[in-house]
């Protein structure tokens, strides 16, 4: 048995007309109003997806020896050693703490020339690794269409960043940076990477007709 | 200003109005400075095509193509030296083009320009060598302003040399194509 609802004591309704308002200037409308579209657009500003790296690219995967295939440029990496050292046949031989990768790399050029200035090795938990530069004639560079640059390229990292990291090759790093295609290409490090205590000599860069 | 039943204004009215016109302003302004260098863009259409021996005169400047090589070699500058060459299966292209400046208006020294070359389609475009062929016999002028050594002057024919390097299977379908900043595109065809 259920109490029956308490009495509650209606209450006169109050005029709209006769409840007090506050008054807006009018020469503070025009203001009001300009801020509110201000504030409007900062929020759609901040609640933009912000057009980050992963956005702009289209990317093409491929795993070891395999080619990446975008419409301008194909790419594939042939081998891959991880040493201690590296003896680029001139001058000093660069031994590493870390681990020396030794990527050799083929990149086949269509339609427009190809500056190949936006590679590097990105690991498994997002860091970027440029090749060491006093090896670069042995790197990639500018290459036309129509042929293919053989290259071997050293990265200096971190072992313990080295499990599943991949080789990118980007697209041209430019002034301004587009929606694009851009391949990244498998090592083949897979989860425990070993250093090995050999020395390798890069093989120099060349170009063949594709 | 709008009036509601009983008479009195619309509070918001005319904050909103103006934001209306402003945000309307806004959007023409953007639109209008976006079209506009969009509206001023030309494709680099080529106003004409030479062939070797072939002359035009454009926009104050009198271009001839005076060579169109395609070859597996080029002679070397020093005749010691080995002739030019590329990688196996490439041929070596090299355009020479002879400029005349009669018109006193045209700027010798910011008188620039780019040459590529295509295939006749189009699809493909090759930019001028710099590693193959930088030691072949060639005008000392890379680009249309010539150098210090060999400046443009007026009234004076001055040669240009355009060099690439090229699959020998694109051999057959070629054509270059020079444009001058704030100029006409010269096609040239062999």
């Amino acid at each position: 048995m259920t109490a029956p609802p308490p009495e509650v004591a209606a209450t006169p309704a109050t005029p709209a007309s006769s409840v007090p308002r506050r008054h807006v200037p009018a020469a503070l409308r025009p203001v009001l109003g300009l801020l509110g579209c201000v504030v409007l657009a900062v929020a759609v500003a901040v609640a933009a997806p912000d057009p980050s790296e992963q956005l702009r690219r289209r990317w093409s995967d491929a795993g070891p020896g395999a080619w990446a295939v975008t419409p301008d440029r194909s790419a594939r990496v042939t081998s891959v050693a991880v040493v201690g050292t590296v003896d680029p046949g001139y001058g000093d031989v660069l031994a590493s703490r870390q681990a020396l990768v030794v990527a050799q790399v083929d990149v086949a050029v269509r339609h427009r020339v190809a500056q190949l200035n936006h590679v590097y090795l990105r690991t498994a938990d997002d860091k970027e690794y440029a090749p060491r530069s006093e090896l670069s004639s042995a790197g990639l560079a500018q290459t036309q269409p129509g042929f293919t640059r053989h290259a071997t390229l050293v990265f200096e990292v971190p072992s313990d960043r080295l499990p599943r990291a991949e080789l990118v090759v980007d697209a041209d790093a430019a002034s301004v940076d587009g929606y694009t295609d851009a391949i990244r290409l498998d090592l083949g490090l897979g989860r425990t990477v070993r250093v090995s205590p050999e020395t390798v000599t890069p093989a120099p860069a060349s170009v063949t007709t594709t | 200003m709008r009036r509601r039943r009983d008479g009195t204004a619309s509070r918001w009215s005319g904050g909103l109005r103006l934001a209306v016109v402003g945000g309307a302003a806004a959007l023409v302004v953007a639109g209008v400075t976006g079209w506009y260098p969009y509206a001023q863009l030309s494709p680099h259409v080529p106003a004409v095509t030479l062939r070797p021996g072939a002359e035009a005169e454009l926009a104050g400047v009198r271009y001839r193509l005076e060579r169109f090589e395609v070859a597996p070699t080029l002679p070397a500058k020093d005749p010691k030296d080995p002739p030019a060459q590329g990688p196996p299966g490439s041929l070596l292209v090299l355009v020479v083009v002879s400029q005349t400046v009669l018109d006193r208006s045209v700027a010798l020294d910011e008188h620039y320009c780019d040459a590529t070359l295509t295939e006749d389609d189009g699809a493909t475009v090759w930019q001028t060598d710099s590693d193959f062929t930088t030691l072949a016999a060639r005008p000392a002028s890379f680009g249309c302003a010539g150098t210090e050594e060999s400046p443009l002057r007026y009234d004076v024919a001055h040669e240009t040399g355009f060099s690439f390097v090229v699959p020998a299977a694109a051999a057959g379908h070629l054509s270059a194509r020079m444009a001058v900043r704030d100029g006409p595109t010269v096609a040239f065809e062999p």
